[in-house]
Formats: structure tokens, C-alpha cells, sequence
């Protein structure tokens, strides 16, 4: 599927299956193309090009209204002049069914969302999460099995977010939905996604499961994107069971395989699966001196400035912590498992991981 | 001397109080993140230094002058607004001159302190271009380039990285403190999400209801919350009600839900006093078997959900007694060892418990979240 | 000239300075009130109240008081009707403008403005001229008079020259329109009929309402064309209008009657106006039924290009035909002759001239006014400098536009001609301003209530004083409806009939508008010459406005 705007290629040739009862999250930085995506798959937009099946149907050119999908907004848009009923039972009303079926399925959806007692209010008056909950039923309850959600947390507060979508994914596995949820918070994605779409500047990057897309990402752009990472530019000295790499100078190893050409590579690492000691060097440790120590909460980051000259973030438990300071003369371990590796990028690697 | 002091400030909105009588010491070169709900007065504190508004009682000094009749064009402190307020029918060049140029500086002067400005921040390639064709990020640099063209050495930031993408808010922070550390500025940087506070600030200072609650060090608010909201707030904390059992002269037990006690160091509460006890998802250990049954503080339950977190697996579990109990362990310890529906032993240290009051309205009310 | 730079500079610094200082704050605003209050809200209120036992002799004269009383009903009558039928026939069009995506919506939306640039009297001349001379539509029915002058003709006109106002409102808010909630709607299986009345329209609301009230106050207020096409029909301002002509009315029942008919109008009108505002929000739009099919059908491509060809055909043939039917005898006019005798000024030429100078000199010094003394006014209202008296004091501001302009100059002229010892010029100078002043204020103070508080605070404390924001963020973020403004406050001025006829006692100080209104009733003024009078007129308010169009456009 291809869209345009004017000059702008929003979506280049993307191709994409959702599984039934799938909860899918697309993920990406703004401008990436993913809310045109979703808005294609409603009807919202026609592509310019490709085709898109829902279920075995081609919907190119089926007017929005026909389409039965659930689409929930960005900016919630719930319709301010009517009551919290009335916006639940819109879709009901609209289509012409019989009001006293209706009655009972919107009753049991209100309950459902814990929105009962609020039915007669108006969306003014209620807060943002709750606000969020009746679009969520408003555009479930005409019994749509497929449930679009275009960034619907973004405008609310850290804890509520949090709160609200297991909510979310629970409602949908509760009934049996496939739902597809666009976000830019990779937090949110990680953990209530079944698979995860990376996307970047119209495309698709990589797919996979949360584990796998953190634990072993297949692109760079994946690696830096959910979460943060450690890249270094080296050369490959040797390719066996385990390949060696040259980082300025000091060397470090790898277990992982190397199925590209060339000797420049990036080597990528997160900062948790290092091992750093004060103690016991060892042939693989690079040395090095603690930079700056900030507390996170559960962790605490270290910025470790490398012998080598490179800049190392590594992060420990806060109780593993405590006997590290600035200053202190560090060995630091970067385990073979999960060093990974990735050819070196043609426009360099700070464009190839940029998120803007 | 301090940078900046309040004292005994009070700002009034009509009916609504947005700072009570509020007392504030920032150092030179300090980085102050305010973390606080929304509402809880943090802009209407950074306005009041900025002199945008006036306080109606109490007094701000900025460097050892009272300024409290100083209009806000004479403080030379640069404030930074929540969607940054650019100027949007002036260049990028010209938006970071305006400061220089109302300041009685010359044109050449102005303008080469505005492209000096530019290329501390990277943006001086885009000098020509307008506020709205830039991107987030540098929409944000562009604003802290304006405001610290004027040379003002105090910064006043109003959810800086708000506006911007998850992942980009965690790589520009950093950028922040480093740009901080360098012009040796002193930083008022006010936000609601407390994982970018705790990163980078040099403290925190927690404000609720125009009320500053703690301040500290990140790892002093963090690991000695006063109390059961800012124990919520900074981070991830289970809470459980309870009543004090017994007292001796090493610590109390406390009596939770359906019999299950706990031990805890705490010897402050009388016998019977109603409490929360805290405790932090990370400092809770898992163990899928006992070898001595006596032990205590190890509180039987079953796993109800596992959950990703990058960095971190959650376990959430049902305890024996009805409580539920979220535990965190690194991504590498957790990874694949406990499955859904599994019977475990949760360990809880007695030097991990904090104690609280009960609060008057209510346990839910205190939390409140929704 | 680097000299006149360097001293232009030092006297902005001066006033950048001197801005900062309270004081100097306080006498900005207070003589804006003040001119305000004196000249354009307190003379009219006072003059009617000074005045108002003269009412008691008409009383007396039932016949009169009856005539009187009909025309005042019949004043709201009209207002009514056509303000609702405006509605009812703009909006499909202001539909088809804001949404389509077809060439035709550009000739469509350029066509719009037409009536808007030619000046009401003229307006009514061609619209004359088109349904009711048998050089018009009437001939070929082969009729002498299609329509004759009387409450149909003016129903007509009064339609034409307030549509364009409602679909330039009815688009800009169409615009403006969060569409997501329309589209919500259809994702929820509505069609996009369906979706427009349940949703759309009742959050259009306010906007319809506003355009509503607008032709409303326009009908109302109206009284150069409305004379020339009323026949024997009457509203308040005709009413007033030949009455002030009146010659077989002793002085002490003229005056009593027009008081009667000036106060029951204001009064009556500020009420209603009020009333409406007050009321109208409450009411609802039937969305409680639904009617799929139809509704899916008249949704249907089909149904919509009949709908707009409907639309548009309403468009040209009721609003924009008799608009611009004067250009047929003003291109005779032009070559018969009396254009020459036109540009020799002729008797009665040399009368025409001076009017338009007149009109000119008024409307600009009208316009420069205003504009110094509006944006103190404008920015008082936008930042709510005056706290709670502010929605106070944005009412009292509107109160201008919403009484008929010839009651208002009627009443300026009462008052002026107790107090002041001033030559007409000036109290004809007044009444402009008092009715032109209020589309100043309203356009500045929307435009600056649209910049955000940010935006000013963050400048202040970069180091700016008041003035220089005001002047280096305020005004060029708010340029354009600066200008807007202007051109508004121009073009209504140039083109008000009503408050000069009542003011306007000797020739001498007659405006163009006031001329043309003779000409076109007199006998002795040939066709030809109406025609030209006419054409001039347009011509030369459309020369003025592209002027200003042009300094805009340098300025940017």
C-alpha cells in the first residue's frame, strides 16, 4: 500500500498481515506514517495504491461507514453535545436498529467499562481516563471484531496510562478482538502487544514480539528505538565460532553470527546486560572510569568513560549500585551472548538511529 | 548565596490557592526538578519567579535582590513555557535575537550572539528557516537557545520534553543536564514524569496542591518517601493495609488482611494504630520454594500476570490472603523462570517495609489515581 | 534620512520606556473609554432620553401612531424572514465552497465578495432595475414589472445583500470545524448526512447562530436600497426616512413621531438581540431520529451535485443576477454621452462630486479614528484587562451595530444639536464612527484573544517592554485582521445611507449615498444618469478598496 500527500510518500509500499485476534501494536516516531496507516484500514483515507483486505473482503473504495471497524481517536472526539449514553449508543442509533435490543447491549458495555454511573453526564465533566473508556465502548459496542486505535493514551496523565492499558488489552482478549494500536511509546507497546510493528518514514522496519524485537533486534533503528542501547564502530578482525571486533583499539567478542559482507560493523548492547566489577580483569574487560552516576528508581545509569575513549552507559539494580562512584576504576564486561552485531550503516549511524 | 529564594510565598486565583505559603532555596549551578501532579501549582511557581505573576504574600529574591516589584523584563532569568511559545511569524535567527535586541543590544551584536547561540544548540543551519518547520526536538533547542541568548545564567523550564515522543524525551534529557553543566546554569525544570526528574536532577522537589511535600536527592526521596503519596508518585510501590499487632523493642508486627503478618523495623506506632505498609516492586524476592516454613515475611500466593517491561519483568500476584503484590526483577533474571498460574513464596525484607499512617480519607483517595 | 531613522528609532524607544509605567498604561485605556463613551454610547442614549416627552403628542394622532407601529413590526418582520430563508439557502452552498474539490469552487468563492463590494445603494438601484423595469428580467416574461416595489422586492434585495455574509461566515467556520468529529461519527456507521445533522450542525451552533444575528441586525439596520425598492411598504428606517422628508407634518409631530419610532426600535432590537443570544444556544437540533435509507441516498454523489447545482443556481440568479445588472445601463450611460458631462461636472455633477469627496473624507477619518482608538478598546476585551465588567463592556460595544444606524444618527443628532455648537460635518463624522467602530474592536480583539498569553509573557521576560511586544509580536501576528478590520470599517462607512440622512440636514454635507437615493427618485435625473451616478459610485469604492488591498499587500 502507497499514499502520497502532495510531495510527501506518507506510506512506501507497505505490506502488513494482522492475525486474527491479534493485539498488534504499530509503533514509530511521529511523522511515520503510522496513523495513515490506520486510517487507511478504516476508510478515513484511500491509498493511492495496493489493496487492503479485511477478513477476505477488498475494502479499497467501501465508504468509512460501511466498513464495520472500531476506530478510536487520538483526540477521543467524543461528540460534546450529548450524554455519555448517547455517544455509547450512536452507532446503534445510527444504523437504524431496534431500540429496545440496543438498550440491554449498551447497559452491559457501560458496565462492562465501569461507566454506569456516569451515563447522563456529559464528556466535560468527566476525566480523561474515563473520557478515553466510553470512546473505547462507543466504538466497540456495535459489535465490530476488529478495534483501530490511533495513540489512544497520549493525552493522559503517566499513571493513568499505565492503569488504562492492561484495561485495554484485557477488554480486547476478554472479547476475542483483534485490535491494531498505534503508539510512539515504545513502554506501552512492549507491554501489552502480542507483535509489534516498527515503522519509520512511511516504512516498515521490522516485526516481531516484544522479546525478541528488545532481546534481539534485527535493525539498529529497532535496537535504539525500544530502548536504550550502547553502539559501537568497529572493525572485524575475525570470523569463527565467535567473531572478534577491534573498538578503537580494544577488543571485544561476539557469539553472534555475521551474515553480511564487510568489515566495518556496529556492535550493540544494552546497558543492563553489562557486567561491571571492580575487581577481576580479565582478557575480555575493557577498563574504564565512572563518569556520571544518576539514580533511576529500580536502577541506577552509569556513563563509563572506556580506555578505548568510548562512552559506555551501563545500568545496575539499585541494590548491586550503591558501592559505585564517580570516579571509581571499573572493569566492565560486555557478555558475548548479547553483543550483537549489525553492518555499518551507509549515512552513518547517528542518521540510521535517529529518531526525528 | 542561593540563586533563587521564596519565602512564605502564597498565590491566590480567585478562590483557588495555587501556592501556599511556600519557602524555596535553589543554589548556584543547581538543577532543581519540581515533580508534581498536574495542577499542584509547579507552573504558577515558575511563573512567579519569572514575575509573569505577582505573589500575594511572601517574598522572591533572584541573587540576593528582592524582585518582588521587579517587572519580569528586568530579571534576566530565561523561561522556557510548556509548548514553548516561539515566535512564529519571526526566523529562527530573529526569535533568538529578539532577547538580545529588546535588551538595548546593537544589531551586530545582537545577531552575533544569536548565531554563537545557534551553534551551541546545532541549529545554526537552520537559521533562515521558520519555527514551524522544525521538528519537535528542535523546536525545543531553538526555545532554550532564545531564552539563554541574553546571557541569563538561571533557567526556568516548563515540561521541556512534554510535547515530544517517549523515546526522544530520554535522549533529549541528558542533552538538557549536559547543556546545564556546561553553561553553569541554574535549573528549575518542572515535570510530572518522575523518571525524568530522577535522571537528571541534583533534587527534587515534590509539590502537591501548591505544597511542597519532600525535597532531596533523588535516591533520598526515592528510598525515604515521607509519605504514602510521594512513595506512589516516584515510582512503583506496593501498599497494604494492616494494624499493629505487637510492638517490642526491635520493631512491630503488623497484621495484614486475613491473618498474614509482617515483620518490620518500625518501633514508632502503638499496638493497634491502623497503618499502609510500603514496600518497593524491586526490592521484593520471588522463590518458587521454601526450605524452612518458619521463616517470616514470606507470603504465599500465585502469579497471576507477567509483563514485559524492556528492562524489567513484572510479576503481578494474587497472595494467599487477598492482597496483590507486584514484584520487579531485571529482564535477564526473570526471563522464561515463572509461568502464569504458578504458586510462589514472596520474600519481603523488614529493612524494605515503611510504614504510614493510615490516611484519614482512605487509602484509594491518597493513591488517587483515576 | 539616516537622521529621520535615527530619531524615529529613539522616539519608539522613548515610547517602549515609557509603556512600562502604569501610568502611562491607565491613560492608554481610559482615553480609549473614553472615546467610547462620549462619542459613540452615551450621545445617542442621551439624546433619545433628553427628548422622549415628545413622544406623548403622537398619541394624540392615532392614524400616525398606527402607521408608526406597523412599520416597526414590519421592521422585525422582515428581519426575520430573511435572516431564516439567508440561513436556509446559504449553507448549502458555504457546504459546497468549504468542502469541494472541483475548479468551479474558486470562481464559485470569488463570486461571493461581488455583492459585498458594491455599496448597499447601489445594490438596490440594480436590484430595481432588474425585477422591476422592463428593461430588466420583467421583459422577458413580457411583463411592465415583474415585481413591483414592496415587501417581495425587499424581502428580494435584503436576501441578496446578506447571503454573501452568512456564507463567508458559514465557510470560515466550516473550516475551522474539527472535522474528526464528523468522521467519528461515519466510523461509527453513519452517512455522511446523517453524520452532518446529528453532529456537524449542532456543533456549528454558535456560528449559525452568529450569522443568523448578523443578517438579522443587517435587515433591520438597512435603509438606502430598502427606500428605493419599499413602494409603499414600510419598515422603521423608510418609515423615518420619509418622515425626515416630510413636508406636511408640522415640526413638533415630526419630531415627536420619529423619537417614538427611533427609541421603540433601539430599545426593542438591544432586547431581542439579547434575548436571541441568550436563547437560541438552548435550543436543540432534532437528532433524536434517524432515517438510514433516505438518509444514505440523499447522501449519494447524485444527490449532492443537485444539491449544489441548486445551490449555486439560488446563488446566481437571486443574489449575484440582480447585483451586477447595473452594469448593463451604466455601459449605456458611458456611451451616451453623460459621462462626459459627468467629468465637466455639469449641474448636477458638481453636486455629485462633492458628495463623494464628502463620503471619502468621512469614511477615512472614520477609519483612521477607529483604528486609534479601537485597539486600546480591542486589547482590553482580548486580555480581560477589565476583569469582570469585561463581558460588560464587549456587550456595550456590540450595542452600535445592533440598533438600525439611522436611529443611531437620528439620536446623535438630537444630542449634538442641544449640546454641541458643531458643523454638521462633525456630528456626520460622529455617526460614521458610532457605526463602524464596533467591526473594529470585535475583528482586533478575536485576533489578539487568538495569540496565546505565552507567547506575550515569554517576550516579556526576554526583556521587551509593552509597546514592543505590542509592536513587534501583537500587531504583525494580528495584521491581517487589522487590515480587515479596516477595509470594513471603509467600505460600510462609504456605504451608509441611513445614520447621514438623519444628520445630513443641508445639501452641502450631503454623502454620495444620501445623493443617489435622491437621484434615483427624482424625476428630473435622467436614467442615464442614475445609472452612471450608480456605476461611479461602485467604481470608484472598488478602486479604494483595492488601494487598501495594495498597501496590504506591500506592507507584507
Amino acid at each position: 500500500m502507497t499514499k502520497r500527500f502532495g510531495n510527501i510518500i506518507a506510506l512506501k509500499r507497505v505490506n502488513l498481515e494482522v492475525k486474527n485476534k491479534e493485539y498488534l501494536c504499530i509503533l514509530g516516531p511521529s511523522g511515520c506514517g503510522k496513523t495513515t496507516l490506520i486510517k487507511c484500514i478504516a476508510g478515513i483515507i484511500e491509498p493511492d495504491e495496493g489493496e487492503i483486505y479485511i477478513g477476505d473482503r477488498i475494502v479499497n473504495g467501501l465508504p468509512m461507514e460501511d466498513r464495520g471497524v472500531g476506530y478510536v481517536f487520538q483526540e477521543i472526539a467524543l461528540f460534546p453535545h450529548m450524554s455519555i449514553y448517547d455517544n455509547v449508543s450512536y452507532g446503534p442509533f445510527v444504523k437504524g436498529w431496534k431500540i429496545t435490543a440496543t438498550r440491554d447491549l449498551i447497559e452491559e458495555m457501560l458496565n462492562m467499562m465501569k461507566l454506569r454511573d456516569r451515563a447522563k453526564d456529559y464528556p466535560s465533566e468527566l476525566s480523561g481516563g474515563a473520557r478515553q473508556k466510553t470512546a473505547v465502548a462507543r466504538a466497540l459496542v456495535s459489535g465490530s471484531k476488529l478495534l483501530l486505535l490511533d495513540e489512544p493514551l497520549g493525552s493522559l496523565d503517566a499513571k493513568v496510562r499505565v492503569l488504562l492499558r492492561y484495561e485495554l488489552r484485557r477488554l480486547v482478549k476478554d472479547l476475542g478482538l483483534t485490535a491494531i494500536h498505534v503508539t510512539h511509546d515504545q513502554e506501552e507497546a512492549m507491554s501489552i502487544a502480542d507483535r509489534i510493528v516498527v515503522m519509520r518514514a512511511g516504512e516498515i522496519v521490522e516485526v516481531g514480539s516484544p522479546l525478541e524485537l528488545y532481546m534481539r533486534p534485527k535493525k539498529i533503528f529497532t535496537a535504539n528505538f525500544l530502548g536504550e542501547a550502547n553502539f559501537f564502530a568497529g572493525e572485524i578482525l575475525e570470523r569463527d565460532d565467535h567473531v572478534k571486533i577491534d573498538v578503537n583499539g580494544a577488543v571485544l567478542y561476539s557469539s553472534n553470527r555475521v551474515d553480511f559482507e564487510g568489515r566495518k560493523v556496529i556492535a550493540a548492547i544494552r546497558p543492563e546486560f553489562i557486567i561491571m566489577r571492580k575487581d577481576g580483569s580479565s582478557k575480555e574487560a575493557w577498563r574504564g572510569v565512572i563518569e556520571r552516576k544518576a539514580f533511576l528508581g529500580s536502577l541506577v545509569r552509569f556513563e563509563v568513560s572506556a580506555d578505548n575513549g568510548v562512552l559506555v552507559i551501563v545500568k545496575k539494580p539499585s541494590s548491586e549500585a550503591t558501592k559505585f562512584n564517580v570516579g571509581d576504576n571499573v572493569n566492565i564486561i560486555l557478555p558475548r551472548e548479547y553483543l550483537l552485531l549489525y553492518p555499518y550503516p551507509e549515512e552513518g549511524l547517528e542518521k540510521a538511529i535517529s529518531i526525528e | 548565596m542561593p540563586s533563587i529564594r521564596l519565602v512564605n510565598v502564597t498565590k491566590n486565583y480567585g478562590s483557588i490557592t495555587a501556592i501556599k505559603n511556600l519557602s524555596l532555596a535553589v543554589s548556584d549551578h543547581e538543577y532543581v526538578c519540581v515533580l508534581g501532579p498536574t495542577g499542584s501549582g509547579k507552573t504558577t511557581l515558575l511563573k512567579l519567579i519569572a514575575g509573569i505573576v505577582k505573589p500575594d504574600k511572601g517574598e522572591i529574591y533572584i541573587d540576593g535582590k528582592l524582585v518582588n516589584n521587579l517587572p519580569p523584563q528586568e530579571r534576566n532569568v530565561a523561561y522556557v513555557p510548556q509548548h514553548y511559545a516561539l515566535f512564529p511569524h519571526l526566523r529562527v535567527i530573529d526569535n533568538v535575537a529578539f532577547g538580545p535586541l529588546s535588551r538595548g543590544l546593537r544589531k551586530e551584536d545582537a545577531y552575533k550572539v544569536s548565531m554563537n547561540m545557534l551553534e551551541m544548540t546545532r541549529l545554526s543551519w537552520r537559521a533562515d528557516s521558520f519555527p514551524h518547520e522544525l521538528s519537535g526536538g528542535m523546536q525545543q533547542r531553538l526555545a532554550l537557545a532564545r531564552g539563554l541568548a541574553s546571557g541569563a545564567k538561571i533557567l526556568l523550564l516548563d515540561e521541556p520534553l512534554g510535547a515530544l515522543d517517549a523515546r526522544l524525551r530520554v535522549e533529549l534529557r541528558y542533552k538538557l543536564k549536559d547543556l546545564a553543566e556546561k553553561n553553569k546554569l541554574t535549573v528549575i525544570h518542572v515535570t510530572h514524569d518522575q523518571e525524568e526528574a530522577m535522571s537528571i536532577a541534583d533534587r527534587i522537589v515534590v509539590l502537591r496542591n501548591g505544597e511542597i511535600i519532600q525535597e532531596g536527592s533523588p535516591s533520598y526521596i526515592y528510598n525515604e518517601p515521607v509519605n504514602i503519596f510521594v512513595a506512589h508518585f516516584v515510582g512503583g510501590a506496593n501498599f497494604f493495609e494492616g494494624f499493629v499487632a505487637e510492638r517490642d523493642e526491635h520493631g512491630s508486627w503488623i497484621q495484614l488482611r486475613n491473618g498474614f503478618l509482617l515483620r518490620v523495623n518500625d518501633v514508632s506506632r502503638h499496638v493497634g494504630e491502623k497503618v499502609v505498609v510500603m514496600v518497593r516492586e524491586e526490592k521484593t524476592v520471588i522463590l518458587k520454594s521454601v526450605k524452612r516454613m518458619e521463616e517470616t515475611n514470606l507470603l504465599p500466593g500465585r502469579i497471576e500476570e507477567i509483563r514485559f517491561l524492556g528492562d524489567f519483568i513484572s510479576h503481578h500476584i494474587l497472595l494467599d490472603n487477598g492482597d496483590k503484590i507486584v514484584s520487579k526483577m531485571p529482564t535477564l533474571i526473570g526471563i522464561g523462570r515463572f509461568r502464569v498460574g504458578e504458586r510462589v513464596y514472596v520474600r519481603l525484607r523488614p529493612e524494605n517495609l515503611r510504614i504510614y499512617s493510615y490516611p484519614p480519607h482512605g487509602l484509594y483517595k491518597e493513591l488517587e489515581v483515576i | 534620512m539616516r537622521e529621520h531613522v535615527e530619531m524615529i528609532s529613539s522616539l519608539i524607544g522613548k515610547i517602549d520606556y515609557l509603556s512600562s509605567k502604569s501610568i502611562v498604561k491607565f491613560l492608554v485605556y481610559s482615553s480609549s473609554i473614553i472615546f467610547f463613551f462620549s462619542l459613540i454610547f452615551l450621545p445617542p442614549v442621551i439624546g433619545v432620553l433628553e427628548n422622549i416627552t415628545y413622544i406623548n403628542v403622537i398619541f394624540q394622532n392615532p392614524s400616525l401612531l398606527s402607521r408608526a407601529n406597523m412599520a416597526i413590526l414590519q421592521s422585525f418582520i422582515m428581519a426575520f424572514t430573511v435572516a431564516l430563508a439567508d440561513l436556509v439557502a446559504a449553507l448549502p452552498l458555504s457546504w459546497f465552497i468549504a468542502r469541494s474539490k472541483t475548479k468551479a469552487v474558486h470562481v464559485i468563492d470569488a463570486l461571493v465578495d461581488v455583492p459585498f463590494l458594491i455599496p448597499t445603494a447601489a445594490l438596490g438601484y440594480s436590484a430595481l432595475l432588474f425585477w422591476s423595469d422592463r428593461g430588466g428580467i420583467s421583459g422577458v416574461f413580457g411583463l411592465e414589472s415583474l415585481i413591483q416595489p414592496g415587501f417581495i422586492l425587499v424581502f428580494l434585495l435584503q436576501f441578496a445583500f446578506s447571503y454573501p455574509v452568512i456564507v463567508r461566515i458559514m465557510v470560515g467556520e466550516l473550516l475551522n470545524y474539527e472535522e474528526v468529529y464528523e468522521v467519528a461519527a461515519r466510523t461509527l456507521g453513519a452517512n455522511p448526512l446523517t453524520a452532518v445533522r446529528t453532529i456537524t450542525l449542532p456543533l456549528l451552533k454558535p456560528g449559525i447562530i452568529a450569522s443568523f444575528l448578523l443578517a438579522f441586525a443587517r435587515s433591520l439596520s438597512e435603509t438606502g436600497a430598502t427606500v428605493m425598492v419599499a413602494g409603499s411598504w414600510e419598515n422603521g428606517p423608510v418609515f423615518i426616512f420619509r418622515t425626515l422628508d416630510a413636508i406636511d407634518l408640522p415640526p413638533y409631530l415630526k419630531n415627536g413621531v420619529l423619537v417614538y419610532v427611533s427609541s421603540t426600535l433601539m430599545l426593542t432590537s438591544v432586547i431581542l438581540f439579547f434575548l436571541i443570544s441568550l436563547l437560541a444556544p438552548k435550543l436543540r437540533f432534532p437528532v433524536k431520529f434517524v432515517f438510514p435509507n433516505v438518509e444514505r441516498k440523499l447522501s449519494g454523489s447524485e444527490a449532492v451535485k443537485l444539491r449544489n447545482i441548486a445551490a449555486i443556481l439560488t446563488f446566481l440568479f437571486i443574489v449575484i443576477s440582480p447585483s451586477l445588472f447595473i452594469a448593463l445601463p451604466v455601459m449605456n450611460a458611458l456611451f451616451d454621452g453623460t459621462i462626459n458631462m459627468a467629468f465637466a461636472s455639469l449641474d448636477p455633477w458638481d453636486k455629485f462630486w462633492r458628495s463623494m469627496s464628502n463620503s471619502y473624507s468621512i469614511s477615512l477619518s472614520a477609519t483612521l479614528l477607529n483604528i486609534v482608538f479601537g485597539l486600546p478598546a480591542a486589547v482590553l476585551i482580548a486580555r480581560k484587562k477589565l476583569g469582570k465588567a469585561t463581558p460588560i463592556f464587549k456587550a456595550m460595544v456590540n450595542v452600535p451595530i445592533i440598533v438600525p444606524s439611522i436611529t443611531l444618527g437620528f439620536s446623535l443628532r438630537l444630542f449634538w444639536d442641544r449640546y454641541g455648537f458643531l458643523h454638521e460635518y462633525w456630528i456626520l463624522l460622529f455617526s460614521h464612527i458610532a457605526i463602524t467602530y464596533t467591526y473594529f474592536v470585535e475583528s482586533m480583539a478575536a485576533a489578539i484573544e487568538s495569540i496565546p498569553l505565552e507567547i506575550e509573557d515569554v517576550a516579556s521576560t526576554l526583556g521587551a517592554k509593552p509597546f514592543m511586544i505590542f509592536r513587534k509580536i501583537t500587531l504583525p501576528l494580528t495584521r491581517y485582521s487589522a487590515f480587515s478590520g479596516a477595509i470594513l470599517v471603509f467600505t460600510r462607512a462609504l456605504g451608509e445611507t441611513g445614520a447621514a440622512k438623519a444628520v445630513a440636514k443641508t445639501m452641502e454635507c450631503w454623502t454620495l449615498p444620501i445623493l443617489l437615493v435622491n437621484w434615483i427618485k427624482s424625476e428630473a435625473i435622467t436614467s442615464s444618469q442614475k445609472a452612471l451616478g450608480a456605476g461611479l459610485y461602485i467604481a470608484l469604492s472598488f478602486l479604494a478598496l483595492l488601494a487598501l488591498r495594495f498597501l496590504v499587500r506591500r506592507s507584507k
